[in-house]
């Protein structure tokens, strides 16, 4: 884990969020209910401190189905644990997951 | 790729705009992101259609925005200059120490700084008539002055006479034009202090001439260039001989470009009811009279009662420091339009430390205004007293100025500053996070959320004061936190 703390409740949702499979930005702001203006800055926060990574999708991909490329984002090692912790915290985040698997 | 669906032109023109705030390095991949959002946002938003579409696009724009400033100012990294309150510390002093320094060098900023060349180091006070503004008319008839000088008087020492004129010059049978001249009497130079002229020039004067002392700037503008000190002018028909003083006759003498001191026996060649200025060196009882305020008394001549005002020179002379007084007090009455002054509601009472924690956050506060009344009052005045050119009339209006602005955005930062911080560890908060909706203030909690990078707790700040929630409140974190917050042994 990075030497700063990235926790605030935000943080952990959106960790949540993204172990739920919602890995583009778009689809952690609908999932969470947060505008675009904090789910950005956290996304680049969180990558900065190591608790996700980012990729850009192929290129092949995106055209063969006639669309735009897209950032996705996955959880490292040390976001997957950081998000074990703070589920401890935050009792709640863990029916966001429970919602997601129902959607799934 | 598709271009089915088109953004709204709104939503392109901010992403246009927000992609100059980011860093020349990520921005290519800034806005390939933005608009590759945007365009699933848009292809979602198509089914709604009309104008909740445009928004639904333009609302996600928007938020482009912080984004951006989040970049810049992670790239900048201008907060980790002033993150630790050490760090912050040692900026400040350095700043202040610096621009100390930077008006120590300046003649007239030091000047300003240290009082020890004004002329009003002595007890000098102007006399005029009663009923008319001192220093404006002349008022005092010569009759009057010899009179004084001839019979003394309880309350000066000495008194000095002089009048303003414009009168010609020459200078080698070249005329050089008609500059504003006191005439004086000799002992205005030893009143105000004046230096010594050289022996050389002592000794031409000894030959029948006047002195002339011309201000380094006045000396400039009608001589010209070069040493000027020892030339022989011509004053009104009058020879004299001149030297140049760096002294600062424009407290007293404002706007003269030549003091021609001439001697009693000169000046009595006069009309007796010339008209002109008198200066006075204040006797013992004729400060314990006035004690530094304007005070009156009268003199009797030929069975009439002649009214005087005697004003202390230092009231017409603007001070340095009352001049950052009244700004500082200025500043402090505008604060409140700028910024809210309650730091917020810190519930540590039950921390081990609480009083420690709170003298150090005082403290704190009170050492950063501290630097910052030290920066701003130097830089002042070396930006109203440091050029030479400016009258002092006019530099005290700069200062006032540049004080007054200066110390109204230097508190307001602070403030903010102190309010960003961590109580405990006075280091800057971080990871801040909207939370919320605008629309939800009233059934649930609208505002911006930040963290103590070292696990001391969380400050909620609301985006809009209400009753319930009016200023930012602190939440301090236990040791159970500690699994989260490896930093968390520090504290």
């Amino acid at each position: 884990m990075a030497n700063e703390a990235k926790l605030s409740h935000t943080a952990a949702l959106i960790l949540q969020a993204i172990s739920s499979g919602s890995i583009y930005g778009l689809s952690v702001m609908e999932r969470t209910g947060l505008p675009s203006g904090t789910v950005y800055p956290a996304l680049r926060r969180l990558e900065r401190d190591g608790l996700i990574q980012s990729q850009w999708e192929r290129a092949a991909i995106a055209d063969a189905e006639k669309r735009p490329l897209r950032k996705y984002y996955k959880l490292t090692r040390e976001g997957r644990a950081t998000l074990e912790a703070s589920q401890k915290r935050y009792p709640l985040l863990k029916k966001l997951a429970e919602a997601a698997e129902v959607d799934a | 790729m598709s271009c089915t669906p088109r953004p709204p032109l709104t939503a392109s023109l901010l992403l246009g705009c927000f992609v100059r705030l980011v860093p020349a390095r990520d921005r290519w991949e800034w806005r390939q992101q933005w608009r590759s959002e945007l365009w699933y946002v848009v292809r979602e938003s198509e089914t709604s259609g009309g104008l909740r579409a445009w928004w639904t696009s333009t609302h996600f724009a928007l938020g482009a925005f912080q984004d951006a400033i989040w970049l810049r100012r992670n790239a900048e990294s201008r907060t980790a200059l002033l993150q630790s309150p050490r760090q912050c510390a040692l900026w400040l002093v350095g700043m202040a120490a610096f621009c100390l320094t930077g008006a120590w060098l300046l003649p007239g900023a030091r000047e300003a700084m240290t009082s020890l060349n004004q002329p009003d180091a002595r007890p000098l006070a102007s006399i005029s008539r009663a009923g008319l503004i001192s220093g404006t008319a002349p008022t005092i008839d010569l009759a009057e002055y010899q009179r004084w000088k001839r019979r003394g008087h309880e309350w000066f020492s000495d008194v000095a006479f002089y009048r303003i004129d414009r009168l010609p010059i020459e200078a080698a049978s070249h005329r050089i034009g008609n500059p504003r001249v006191a005439v004086a009497s000799e002992n205005l130079a030893h009143l105000l202090r004046l230096d010594t002229p050289d022996p050389a020039t002592q000794q031409v004067r000894a030959n029948g001439h006047a002195l002339a002392i011309m201000p380094p700037e006045a000396a400039g503008k009608l001589l010209g260039a070069g040493e000027q000190t020892g030339r022989i002018l011509s004053v009104a028909g009058q020879s004299a001989v001149i030297t140049v003083t760096p002294a600062k006759l424009e407290r007293i003498l404002p706007d003269v470009d030549v003091v021609l001191l001439v001697s009693d026996a000169q000046l009595s060649e006069i009309a007796p009811d010339t008209q002109g200025f008198a200066i006075a060196e204040l006797t013992a009882a004729g400060q314990q009279q006035g004690r530094g305020r304007r005070w009156s008394f009268t003199t009797s001549e030929a069975g009439e009662n002649i009214p005087f005002v005697c004003t202390p020179i230092a009231d017409r002379t603007p001070n340095p420091i009352s001049t950052l007084l009244f700004a500082l007090f200025l500043a402090c009455l505008a604060l409140p339009a700028t910024t809210p002054l309650p730091l917020g509601e810190y519930p540590a009472a039950h921390h081990p430390r609480f009083s420690e924690i709170r003298w150090r956050r005082w403290a704190f506060l009170a050492m950063k205004l501290t630097c910052l009344i030290a920066i701003v009052a130097s830089a002042s005045l070396a930006v109203s007293f440091g050029p030479a050119s400016i009258s002092v009339d006019r530099a005290a209006c700069i200062e006032l100025f540049t004080s007054f602005t200066g110390l109204l955005f230097a508190f307001r930062w602070a403030l903010r500053d102190q309010r960003l911080r961590c109580p405990v560890c006075l280091g800057l908060l971080s990871n801040p996070a909207r939370v919320g909706h605008p629309s939800r203030s009233f059934l649930a909690w609208h505002g911006t959320e930040l963290i103590c990078g070292k696990g001391h707790g969380l400050l909620h700040v609301p985006e809009m004061a209400t009753s319930w929630f009016s200023t930012q409140r602190w939440l301090a974190l236990d040791g159970s936190w500690r699994a989260l917050f490896p930093n968390l042994a520090q504290r």
